[in-house]
């Protein structure tokens, strides 16, 4: 038997129009298929911010759970994606909170068995050497392409601010990369 | 630097395809959002592209039926929060009916209490002067509570 949740809480915002019906929420087989879509986006997000997999892969399902309790339905799925990440950047910014390593992230394991391992590492530290919310910026603005208003959406901020950070972020990565000898060459 | 500059996304685009223009090169020189977007991108391309998944996801069939489980729990949890406020309030009561008792009756207590030896704890408690049976009725009233309290706090874990 498919089970559907019915929560009687309201949609997510903008996942119906004004005037028209209600969608159904999501069934088992939907999710399904949404979450093969938007997972591993949102884990690699998760990773980037958070540096561990274990870590990555239990906030990952946090934030479907927290997904999953708002009753969501497959319209405006653009929309549902968004507030996918801004969810799932809310469990992100909970966990350092909770744990009070802001400053630091988890490092993968040190040794590095082979060149993937080892460029990984690398990228992975000095991306960490940005403070979470910058590598929040960071990815949302160049990986998933998402514009200021949406970037402000997620992390709860002003577009304008988004532009002040974001550039800040773009200028400390910048130092960061010329710090270890890697600021890379652009072809123009 | 109030708003995003518009040229920002060609710019990303430019990087990633190589795909330049006069237009844009220009451009780039003049904005300094665009030249520091510019001056990272490539990295964060690279970093975005290297493999980090080891393992396979998390089942959504799992995520679908432990967020079930937690809706359940979330429900009843809701649905007990009375209950729990109730037993609350029934705490409160019964340890200032017994805070006050003690208080009310102190010195009497202190007597009897003094005088206390088991042969004789039942025939000095009843001829205590100023034990009254209003004293004794209060005093089983309270215990009775404090019991029914405990048992229900007791059932109610389990």
């Amino acid at each position: 038997m498919e089970m559907v949740l019915t929560l009687p809480a309201p949609l997510i915002a903008g996942t119906t129009t004004r005037g028209s019906a209600p969608q159904k929420p999501m069934n088992e087989a939907q999710f399904e298929a949404f979450y093969r879509k938007t997972a591993g986006s949102l884990w690699s997000y998760l990773y980037r911010l958070v540096g561990n997999a274990a870590t990555a892969d239990d906030l990952l399902q946090k934030t479907f759970f927290r997904f999953l309790r708002t009753n969501p339905s497959l319209a405006g799925e653009e929309h549902i994606r968004r507030y996918l990440f801004r969810t799932a950047t809310n469990v992100a910014l909970d966990h350092f909170r909770e744990s009070k390593r802001e400053k630091n992230i988890e490092l993968p394991p040190p040794a590095p068995v082979d060149e993937r391992h080892e460029l990984r590492h690398d990228m992975m530290r000095m991306f960490g050497e940005l403070k979470p919310r910058e590598r929040a910026l960071l990815w949302l603005a160049h990986v998933e392409e998402a514009d200021h208003d949406e970037i402000g959406e997620a992390l709860g901020l002003k577009s304008k601010s988004v532009r002040v950070l974001l550039f800040r972020a773009r200028k400390k990565l910048a130092e960061i990369l010329k710090k270890h000898g890697m600021a890379p060459e652009v072809a123009r | 630097m109030s708003e995003a500059c518009r040229y920002e996304r060609d710019v990303l685009r430019a990087v990633e395809e190589n795909g330049w223009t006069d237009a844009l090169r220009v451009h780039v020189a003049d904005c300094e959002d665009c030249a520091a977007a510019m001056s990272v991108a490539p990295w964060i391309d690279r970093f975005a592209a290297v493999e980090t998944r080891e393992r396979a996801l998390p089942d959504p069939a799992v995520v679908w039926l432990k967020a079930n489980v937690l809706r359940g729990t979330v429900a009843m949890e809701r649905v007990a929060r009375p209950m729990r406020t109730f037993q609350f309030v029934a705490y409160i009561l019964v340890a200032s009916g017994w805070a006050g008792l003690v208080t009310w009756k102190w010195d009497a207590l202190q007597q009897w209490l003094l005088s206390f030896s088991p042969a004789q704890a039942l025939v000095s408690a009843a001829y205590a002067p100023q034990l009254s049976i209003s004293f004794f009725l209060a005093v089983f009233v309270l215990s009775s509570m404090t019991i029914v309290l405990a048992l229900h706090t007791i059932l109610a874990e389990e």
